[in-house]
C-alpha cells in the first residue's frame, strides 16, 4: 500500500491540493491534475487509482472514465461530484467507476475506498 | 362550340352549383384575376369564367364587378363579352362569352405581317372603345384576346371609365406597373386619356413584338422610375428584321410627353395597315409621315371624323416644365442651365419664385444644402418673410414665443381644423419654406427650428397651405428635440399627420409620418413609430415617390435596428431600400443605408465598416457612420476607439434631431465610460436614460437599467449592480431586445467573475452568447466562445443544428402545438391505412424519432402493422434538411430485426411504457441481438391502451442523440398513444364496418351517437340502435320516455335542456348543445358528456342526433393539464438548474475544508507530527471557510427577485373567471365549483397571471382530492370577503375530499412534497412564494374529519370602499 500510486484529477485548484493533501497524509503517493486532458496525456500504467471530479471543463469525469476504461480496463476510478444528483450517480455507477462520491465529503471514507479500491483490484 | 346565351335552357341559372360542375381549363392570369375556358358537360357549351386569383382579395373583387358593370357598353364585335357575375362564397365570379382563342400564347413568335394584322386588330378593338367614350386603362398582352377567326377584343374591363366618371382608387388602383403610362403614376394630378391607352397598347404591341419589354423593373417602384426617365431602345435592338417604320410606329406609343403620342387609335389603326401593305408586297416599308401629321403636333380632343369624345386633360399633361423633367431624368446640369433661364426670363414674382424653388430643389439633390440655403435667404424677402442668417439660442426661443403667441389658448389638436390658406403668394412663400427645411437640418439646426416655428406660425395665422402639413409635423420633431418637450412634439407631429390626411398630396402624407415615425419613439411604443414609417413607406411607394419610399425605409431599418430584430431580417429590409434607392439615383439615402448595412455585416462578421467616412454633405450619415463605428468597437472591447468615434458622433447629433439613435450614442457613451471606471462620465448618459424611461418605460427602461446597474457596480454597491443587471435583462426580455439582453448578460457575467462567482459568470456568459446569437451579431458571439471553452463554438453550433431534427427540444408551445395538431388529425381518421401512415408521421414529428413501429395485438396475435423511417429528402413543405417520413406496411409477425423484441414483450406484459434513455450507457435490454444491428441511441415504447384493454404498442428510436424522449415529450406521446388507441380501435372497427356492409347502426356506435325522432305533442319516439347505450338503456324496453331521459340528465344540465325543447324552432338546425348525462354504469357521480344536435322535421316533430363525446373531452382535458404541467416543469427545471449551480459553488469550498481538516487531523496523528502539512492545510481551511461565506452573501443578493408586475385587479371578477375557466374540467372529476362571492368593490394590486395560477391550482387540487371519495357530495368551494377595517381580503377555496394527514399538512407547501401519483410537488410550493411576494400568505386549515381549506390572505388596496 505504500508504494500504491494515485491520481487526483480536479479543475478546482484548492480542492485538489486538499486531496492531495489527503491523501499523502494517508502514506499514499498522488500526483495532481488539473483537468482530464492533463491526465489522459500520461502514461497510466504506473497508477492504482483515479480520483476524478466530474464537472468540468472540456472532457468531463465521464469523459475520463469512459477513456480509462477502454486504455486499462482494470484501473480503479473513483468519481467525486459537486452535484448532489441521483442521475449522476446511476450515470457514474453504469459507466463503471468503482465508487461514487459527493462534495464534500468525509475524508476517513476517501481514504477507505481508495484503500479498498486498490485492495480489490491486487485482490486474488 | 360558343354559347351566346347562358346559360341555356336545359340548364339551371349559373349559381355556385353550375360552376362547380364545370370542367376548367387555364387560359390566363394576371396578379389579380385569372380566366378559365369552361365547359359545361351538361350542354358541350363553353365560356370563359374569371375569378380573383387570391380568394381573399378585395381588389380583383371590384375589377370583376367592374368588369360585369360595363357589359352594356362593349359589343362582341371587339370585347370579351362579360354575361354574368355569380356571387360565391370565394368571391364574384365573372362569366363571358368565348369566342375562341385567348391572349398570345408566346410573345415574339408571330412573324412581321402577322404581328401586323394582330396590332391592327388591336388598335381597331381600342379605338371602338374610345369612340364609345371609354378608356380601357389596363392593356397589357393578356387583355388582347385574338379569337379562332383572327379577331382581336378586348378583355378585363376593371379598371375601365366611361365618359368623365372619376374611379376611386380603392376600386382596383393601378394596372399592371409594367404597362402604366408615366402621367397615370405621378404622384401629383395623376391623369387618364385616350392616349395613356395608347402608351400601355404600344408597351403591350413591344412586347409581342420584340419578345420583351423596353425596360426591365424588379418592382412597381422600378417601373414608374423606368416609364418616367428610361428612354425605350427600338425593338429592332432585340429582333433585328423589325423594319425602321415599325420601330418608329412602337417608339412614338410609347413617347413619355402623351402629346408626343399618336393622336388617337383610328390613327395608329391606318398607319399599321398601311405597314402591312407595304410588307405584302416586298418585304420592306418605305417611309412615310406617322399619324398623317408629323411634327405638327396632335391636338388632343380635337374635332374630326375620329375625334375622341373625351377631353379628360388637365394641362400639366400637356405642359410638364423642362426643368423639372431634366431634374427627374438626373441630368443635373443642363437642369441647372434650364433653371438660370429661368430665373432669368422669369416674367413675374410667381414665375421667379417657382423658378427659385426650382433651384433648391436642384441643389439639395445634389447635396448642395448651404448653397440651398442662400437660394432660400434670396427668395423670402421677395415675400415678406424675414429670418435670421445664424440663429442663436435667443433667435430660436423668440421665434418659439411668437408662435406661441400666435397659438393663444390653442394646442397642436386645433390645427388640422383651420381653413385652407387663401393668400396665393403666402401659400407660395410657404413652399419656399417648406424647401429649405430639409437643407437647412444638414446646416443648422436652430436655423430649422426657425423655419419650422415660421411655417407653423403662418398656418396659424393664415390657415392652411399645402405645405402646412409638412411644417407642422417636422416642427414637432423640432420642438422634441430643441426644448426635449416629447409629448407636445408628439402632438404636433400628430396634427401635421392629420392635415396631410385631410388636404395633403401623398408626398406630404408620407413626409408627416416620417416625422411621426421620429418623434414618437420617445413617448409610443416602437411599434407605433415603426408603423408611421411603414405608412410612409406604403404611402410614397403607392405614389411612386423614389425619394421619399428610400428616407421611409431608412427609417424603418433604424427602428428595427433599435428594437433588436434579428440582424438577418433587418439587413433583407436595407436590401430592399437599396434597390429603390440605386434605382433613383439617390446616393446620400443609399449611402445612409449602406452604412446601416455596413454596420450590420460588421456585427455579423460579414463586412466591416468602411475606414473613411462618407464624402457627403449630409451631416446625419457622418453622424451615424460614427455612432455605428462606436457601438461596433465598443463590441469589440477597443475603447479608445470607441471613444473617437462616439465623440464624434456626439458632436454631429444635433442634426439628427429627436432621432431614435440619440439614445443610442447616449447608452454606448454611458457603457464605455462605465468600462473606462469613469463614474462622472457616466452621470450625464445615465441622467438622459433615466429621463427617457421616465417618459417611456416599455421602450428605454431596460437600457436606463444597464447604466443603473453600471453606476452601482463604479459605486462599489455590487449586490445592488448584481440586482439591477437582472432588472435590465427581464425588462429588455418582456421587450423582446436580445441586442440589450446580451449587453447586460455580458456586463452581469463581468460583475459576478470580478467577485469569483465563476458558476453565475457562466450562466450569464452562456445568456450573453445565446442572445448575441438571437440577434444574428455573430461576430461578439464568437469572441466570446472564443475566449470561454464552455460556450458553444459556431462549428458546434452548425452540428445541433444538423441534428436538429432529432435533438429533443424543450417543452414549449410548439411541442403542445403539435401534439394538439396530431390529436386533432388522429381523430378525424377513420380509415386505417391513413391512420396508421399520419400516427406514425405525427409520431416521429412529436418525439424528434428516426424510427418507428407500430404493432397490433387484437385477436389474440401480435402483428407488426407499419414501421416508420427517416430517408432522405426534404419533406414537402418541411424544413429543409429534414429527412422525409416514410411508412412501410409490414402487416406480418415482428422479426428480432424490426425492433428489440425483449423490449417490446416487457411492454405488453406490464402495460408499462419503456424508455432507455442512452442504450451506449449498459441497460437491461443489452442482450437483445437487435442492438447489435441497429445503430440506436435511445427508444421509447408505448402500450396503446383503450378502455383497459391493450390494442398495440407504439415504439420509438432515435439514432443520434442520447435522452432524445425526455419526461415532458413522453407526457404529450402517451397522450397522442391515448387518441392513437381511440381511433385504432373506430378504423379497425370501421374497417369491419365496410366489410360486412353492415347498417348505419354500427356507424352510430363507432362514432358513439345515435338520432332519434320525437313528436313534441304525443311524446311519441324512435330511436337508432347507437342511442341506447349513451342512455344506458335496453333496447328491447323501447325508447326512454322524455321524463326519464331528463332524470338522468346531471341536475344542473336540466334547465338548458327543458328550454331547448320547450323553445318553438323556426327552420334552422340548432347545435351542438352540450351536456351531461349520469353515467348509469360509472361510479356514482361519474358522467357523459353529450352534443345534441337538432331540428324541425314537420310541425312539432324533430329529429336529431347525440354525439358521445366524453372520450374526447377527457382527452382535451388531460392536454390541458399537461400543458399547465409542463409551464410548471420548465419552472421547476430553471430552478433545479439554480439549484445544482448554487450546490456546486458552495460544496467546492466545503469540500476543501473537509479534506484538508481530515489530512490535518492524519498529519498531527503520525508518530511524529508533521506540524506544517498540518498548518499549511489549516491557512487552506481558513480562506476557503471564507469563500464559501462569500459565496452565501452574494447568492443571498441574488436571491430577492425582481418585484412582479402589480395592476390593480377586481377580486370577485378574477375568481369567476378562473372558476369559469376550470369549470369544465372540474365537471370531468365528477364535481362541481361554487362561488360565495362577498367582496364586490374589494381590489388587490397584484400580478393578475400570477394571481390565477394560484387559484387554478387551488381548485385542481381540490377537485383531484375527492376524485378517490365515493357516494359523497364533491363540490368546491371558493369564497371571497373583505375584511374592511383590517385592510385585507380573503379567498378561501374548500372541498369535501378526504383532507390532508397531519403529518402531510406541515410539509404540503415544500418543494417536490406531493401525494399524487403523477404530480411533481411545485404547485402549493410556487403558490406559497407568489402569495409572499404579493405581501400575502397562503395557508392550509384541515376542516376536521373530511375536507380541507385553502385560505389567501392579501392586503386589499388602499383607498377602495369595502362592500
Amino acid at each position: 500500500m505504500r508504494d500504491h500510486l494515485i491520481a487526483i484529477v480536479d479543475d478546482d485548484d484548492s480542492v485538489r491540493v486538499a486531496l492531495t493533501s489527503l491523501a499523502r497524509s494517508a502514506g499514499l503517493r498522488a500526483r495532481a491534475y488539473a483537468s482530464a486532458n492533463a491526465f489522459l496525456a500520461e502514461d497510466l500504467s504506473p497508477f492504482d487509482c483515479v480520483v476524478s471530479d466530474i464537472q468540468m471543463p472540456e472532457l468531463s469525469g465521464f469523459d475520463l472514465l469512459r477513456a480509462v476504461r477502454s486504455r486499462r480496463a482494470e484501473l480503479p476510478v473513483i468519481l467525486i461530484t459537486a452535484f448532489p444528483d441521483e442521475r449522476v450517480r446511476q450515470r457514474a455507477m453504469g459507466g463503471g467507476a468503482r465508487f461514487f462520491l459527493e462534495k464534500p465529503c468525509d475524508p476517513n471514507v476517501l481514504i477507505t475506498r481508495l484503500t479498498d479500491a486498490m485492495e480489490e483490484e491486487s485482490g486474488p | 362550340m360558343s354559347m351566346d346565351l347562358l346559360p341555356t335552357a336545359t340548364e339551371a341559372s349559373p349559381d355556385e352549383q353550375w360552376l362547380a360542375a364545370l370542367v376548367m381549363e387555364p387560359v390566363v392570369a394576371d396578379g389579380w384575376v385569372e380566366t378559365f375556358r369552361a365547359l359545361s358537360p351538361a350542354s358541350d357549351g363553353t365560356w370563359l369564367v374569371s375569378r380573383a386569383a387570391m380568394p381573399e382579395e378585395p381588389g380583383a373583387s371590384a375589377r370583376l364587378r367592374r368588369g360585369f358593370a360595363m357589359r352594356d357598353a362593349l359589343s362582341a364585335d371587339w370585347a370579351v363579352l362579360p354575361l354574368h357575375l355569380v356571387p360565391t362564397l370565394d368571391g364574384p365570379v365573372l362569366i363571358s362569352r368565348d369566342d375562341g382563342g385567348g391572349p398570345l400564347p408566346d410573345a415574339g413568335r408571330r412573324d412581321i405581317a402577322g404581328f401586323l394584322r394582330f396590332a391592327a386588330g388591336a388598335a381597331w378593338a381600342l379605338g371602338r372603345a374610345h369612340a364609345l367614350g371609354m378608356l380601357h386603362r389596363d392593356i397589357t398582352p393578356a387583355s388582347l384576346f385574338e379569337g379562332a377567326d383572327g379577331t382581336v377584343r378586348l378583355a378585363g374591363f376593371g379598371l375601365a371609365m366611361r365618359g368623365s366618371e372619376a374611379i376611386a382608387a380603392e376600386d382596383g388602383g393601378l394596372g399592371d406597373p409594367a404597362f402604366t403610362p408615366p402621367e397615370r403614376a405621378r404622384r401629383t394630378h395623376p391623369v387618364s386619356d385616350t392616349r395613356g391607352d395608347l402608351y400601355a397598347l404600344g408597351m403591350a404591341l413591344y412586347r409581342v413584338l420584340a419578345g420583351r419589354l423596353p425596360f426591365e423593373a424588379a418592382d412597381a417602384l422600378g417601373w414608374i422610375h423606368a416609364h418616367a426617365a428610361r428612354r425605350p431602345p427600338p425593338p429592332s435592338r432585340f429582333r433585328a428584321e423589325v423594319p425602321a417604320m415599325l420601330d418608329a410606329i412602337l417608339l412614338k406609343l410609347i413617347e413619355k410627353e402623351p402629346a408626343q403620342r399618336y393622336r388617337s387609335a383610328a390613327a395608329l389603326e391606318r398607319d399599321l395597315l398601311r405597314c402591312l401593305s407595304a410588307w405584302e408586297r416586298g418585304r420592306c416599308i418605305p417611309p412615310f409621315d406617322l399619324d398623317g401629321a408629323a411634327g405638327e403636333g396632335p391636338v388632343p380632343g380635337a374635332p374630326g371624323a375620329m375625334a375622341e369624345p373625351m377631353a379628360l386633360l388637365p394641362e400639366e399633361a400637356t405642359v410638364r416644365p423642362r426643368a423639372e423633367r431634366l431634374i427627374l431624368e438626373g441630368r443635373f446640369p443642363e437642369a441647372a442651365a434650364e433653371i438660370a433661364r429661368l430665373r432669368r426670363e422669369a416674367a413675374d414674382l410667381a414665375g421667379s419664385l417657382a423658378a427659385l424653388r426650382l433651384d433648391i430643389r436642384l441643389r439639395s439633390l445634389r447635396s448642395d444644402f448651404a448653397g440651398a440655403i442662400q437660394v432660400g435667404a434670396e427668395a423670402l424677402p421677395l415675400l415678406g418673410i424675414k429670418l435670421p442668417a445664424s440663429p442663436g439660442t435667443a433667435e430660436t426661443e423668440d421665434a418659439y414665443r411668437r408662435l406661441r403667441a400666435a397659438m393663444g389658448t390653442h394646442g397642436p389638436a386645433a390645427l388640422p381644423g383651420l381653413e385652407p390658406m387663401a393668400d396665393p403668394l403666402l401659400r407660395e412663400g410657404m413652399e419656399l419654406l417648406a424647401s429649405l427645411v430639409a437643407p437647412a437640418n444638414f446646416v443648422d439646426d436652430a436655423l430649422m427650428f426657425v423655419l419650422l416655428c415660421e411655417q407653423v406660425r403662418l398656418t396659424v395665422l393664415h390657415g392652411i397651405a399645402p405645405a402646412s402639413a409638412l411644417g407642422v409635423a417636422w416642427f414637432g420633431v423640432a420642438l422634441a428635440h430643441r426644448f426635449g418637450e416629447y409629448g407636445r412634439g408628439l402632438e404636433f407631429s400628430e396634427a401635421g399627420v392629420r392635415i396631410a390626411e385631410a388636404h395633403g398630396s401623398a408626398e406630404t402624407r408620407s413626409a408627416s409620418l416620417v416625422a411621426l415615425d421620429q418623434v414618437s419613439a420617445w413617448s409610443r411604443p416602437f411599434d407605433f413609430a415603426l408603423g408611421c414609417a411603414r405608412a410612409a413607406l406604403a404611402e410614397s411607394q403607392g405614389a411612386g415617390d423614389v425619394a421619399m419610399a428610400c428616407y421611409a425605409c431608412n427609417h424603418i431599418v433604424s427602428d428595427l435596428i433599435v428594437m433588436g430584430v434579428p440582424l438577418p431580417r433587418v439587413e433583407e429590409e436595407i436590401n430592399r431600400g437599396l434597390a429603390f434607392a440605386r434605382g433613383a439615383h439617390f446616393e446620400d439615402v443609399e449611402g445612409i443605408l449602406g452604412v446601416q448595412q455596413a454596420f450590420l455585416h460588421a456585427l455579423r462578421d460579414t463586412g466591416a465598416l468602411p475606414a473613411q467616412p462618407p464624402r457627403t454633405a449630409m451631416t446625419p450619415l457622418l453622424c451615424w457612420y460614427w455612432m455605428f463605428r462606436g457601438i461596433v468597437a465598443y463590441t469589440e472591447d477597443d475603447a479608445d476607439e470607441a471613444e473617437r468615434c462616439l465623440g464624434q458622433a456626439s458632436a454631429l447629433a444635433w442634426s439628427t434631431p429627436a432621432h431614435v439613435h440619440v439614445m443610442c450614442i447616449h447608452l454606448f457613451s454611458g457603457l464605455l465610460r462605465a468600462a473606462r471606471g469613469d463614474r462622472a462620465g457616466l452621470a450625464p448618459h445615465l441622467a438622459l436614460l433615466r429621463g427617457w424611461a421616465g417618459l417611456n418605460a416599455g421602450n428605454f427602461r431596460d437600457k436606463a437599467l444597464l447604466l443603473e446597474a453600471e453606476a452601482a457596480r463604479l459605486d462599489g454597491h455590487t449586490l445592488r449592480a448584481l440586482s439591477l443587471y437582472e432588472e435590465a435583462i427581464a425588462a429588455a426580455t418582456a421587450g423582446d431586445r436580445p441586442q440589450v439582453r446580451a449587453i447586460a448578460h455580458e456586463r452581469a457575467a463581468a460583475c459576478y467573475a470580478a467577485h469569483s462567482l465563476e458558476g453565475a459568470a457562466r450562466h450569464h456568459l452562456r445568456g450573453a452568447h445565446a442572445q448575441y446569437e438571437a440577434w444574428g451579431a455573430t461576430r461578439r458571439a464568437a469572441k466570446l466562445s472564443a475566449r470561454h471553452s464552455f460556450l458553444p463554438t459556431a462549428k458546434r453550433a452548425a452540428a445541433a443544428r444538423r441534428e436538429g431534427p432529432f435533438l429533443p427540444q424543450s417543452h414549449d408551445g410548439l411541442d403542445l402545438g403539435a401534439a394538439l395538431a396530431a390529436v386533432q388529425s388522429l381523430s378525424g381518421e377513420i380509415d386505417t391505412d391513413l391512420l396508421v401512415q399520419r400516427l406514425l408521421g405525427q409520431a416521429m414529428t412529436v418525439a424528434g424519432a428516426s424510427r418507428a413501429a407500430l404493432i397490433l395485438t387484437g385477436g389474440g396475435r401480435t402483428v407488426l402493422e407499419a414501421l416508420g423511417t427517416l430517408e432522405d429528402g426534404p419533406q414537402a413543405g418541411g424544413p429543409p434538411g429534414a429527412g422525409r417520413i416514410a411508412v412501410h406496411f409490414a402487416r406480418a409477425a415482428p422479426s428480432p430485426r424490426d425492433l428489440p423484441l425483449s423490449v417490446l414483450y416487457e411492454v405488453i406484459q406490464r402495460r408499462l411504457p419503456a424508455s432507455i434513455p442512452d442504450l451506449r450507457e449498459p441497460h437491461e435490454h443489452g442482450f437483445d441481438g437487435y442492438f447489435a444491428i441497429r445503430p440506436a441511441r435511445s427508444l421509447l415504447t408505448l402500450p396503446l391502451i383503450k378502455q383497459g384493454t391493450l390494442i398495440g404498442v407504439l415504439h420509438l428510436e432515435n439514432e443520434v442523440a442520447a435522452h432524445a424522449f425526455d419526461s415532458s415529450r413522453q407526457v404529450l406521446l402517451e397522450i397522442i398513444a391515448s387518441q392513437a388507441a381511440i381511433s385504432l380501435e373506430n378504423a379497425r372497427l370501421y374497417s369491419a364496418l365496410r366489410a360486412s356492409e353492415a347498417s348505419l347502426a354500427l356507424g352510430q356506435r363507432i362514432s358513439r351517437s345515435g338520432s332519434y325522432r320525437w313528436n313534441r305533442v304525443t311524446d311519441e319516439q324512435a330511436w337508432s340502435e347507437g342511442l341506447y347505450p349513451i342512455w344506458g338503456a335496453d333496447p328491447a324496453g323501447g325508447p326512454l320516455p322524455v321524463a326519464a331521459m331528463r332524470a338522468r340528465t346531471h341536475p344542473e344540465d336540466r334547465p338548458r335542456i327543458d328550454a331547448l325543447l320547450a323553445h318553438r324552432w323556426g327552420g334552422e338546425v340548432s347545435g351542438p348543445h352540450a351536456f351531461r348525462i349520469l353515467d348509469p354504469a360509472g361510479p356514482e357521480g361519474a358522467v357523459r358528456h353529450v352534443e345534441l344536435l337538432l331540428g324541425p322535421a314537420e310541425p312539432e316533430v324533430f329529429v336529431g342526433v347525440l354525439t358521445d363525446v366524453t372520450e374526447r373531452r377527457v382527452t382535451e382535458a388531460a392536454l390541458r393539464r399537461a400543458r399547465t404541467e409542463l409551464a410548471q416543469a420548465a419552472q421547476a427545471a430553471t430552478m433545479g438548474e439554480l439549484a445544482a449551480s448554487i450546490a456546486h459553488e458552495i460544496n467546492q469550498p466545503l469540500s476543501t475544508i473537509v479534506a484538508q481538516a481530515g489530512a490535518a487531523g492524519r498529519w498531527l496523528n503520525r508518530p511524529v507530527p508533521e506540524i506544517g502539512e498540518a498548518l499549511a492545510g489549516l491557512a487552506d481551511i481558513v480562506r476557503d471557510g471564507q469563500r464559501a461565506s462569500d459565496i452565501v452573501r452574494s447568492l443571498r443578493a441574488l436571491a430577492r427577485q425582481t418585484p412582479p408586475e402589480r395592476r390593480e385587479v377586481p377580486l370577485d371578477a378574477m375568481v369567476r373567471k378562473v372558476a369559469g375557466l376550470v369549470s369544465a374540467e372540474v365537471e370531468l372529476k365528477g364535481a362541481v365549483v361554487e362561488q360565495v362571492l362577498a367582496a364586490p368593490n374589494a381590489a388587490v394590486l397584484a400580478d393578475p397571471v400570477q394571481l390565477e395560477q394560484v387559484f387554478l391550482n387551488l381548485i385542481f387540487n381540490a377537485s383531484e382530492s375527492m376524485e378517490a371519495v365515493p357516494g359523497r357530495r364533491r363540490q368546491v368551494v371558493i369564497a371571497s370577503s373583505h375584511d374592511v377595517a383590517a385592510g385585507m381580503v380573503e379567498v378561501t377555496v374548500e372541498d369535501s375530499g378526504p383532507g390532508i394527514k397531519a403529518a402531510n399538512l406541515a410539509r404540503i407547501f415544500d418543494p417536490f412534497f406531493t401525494t399524487k401519483p403523477t404530480g411533481l410537488g411545485m404547485g402549493l410550493s410556487i403558490c406559497r412564494s407568489i402569495m409572499e411576494a404579493h405581501g400575502g400568505w397562503l395557508e392550509c386549515i384541515a376542516t376536521g374529519p373530511q375536507g380541507s381549506r385553502f385560505v389567501v390572505r392579501l392586503p386589499a388596496r388602499p383607498g377602495v370602499a369595502g362592500a
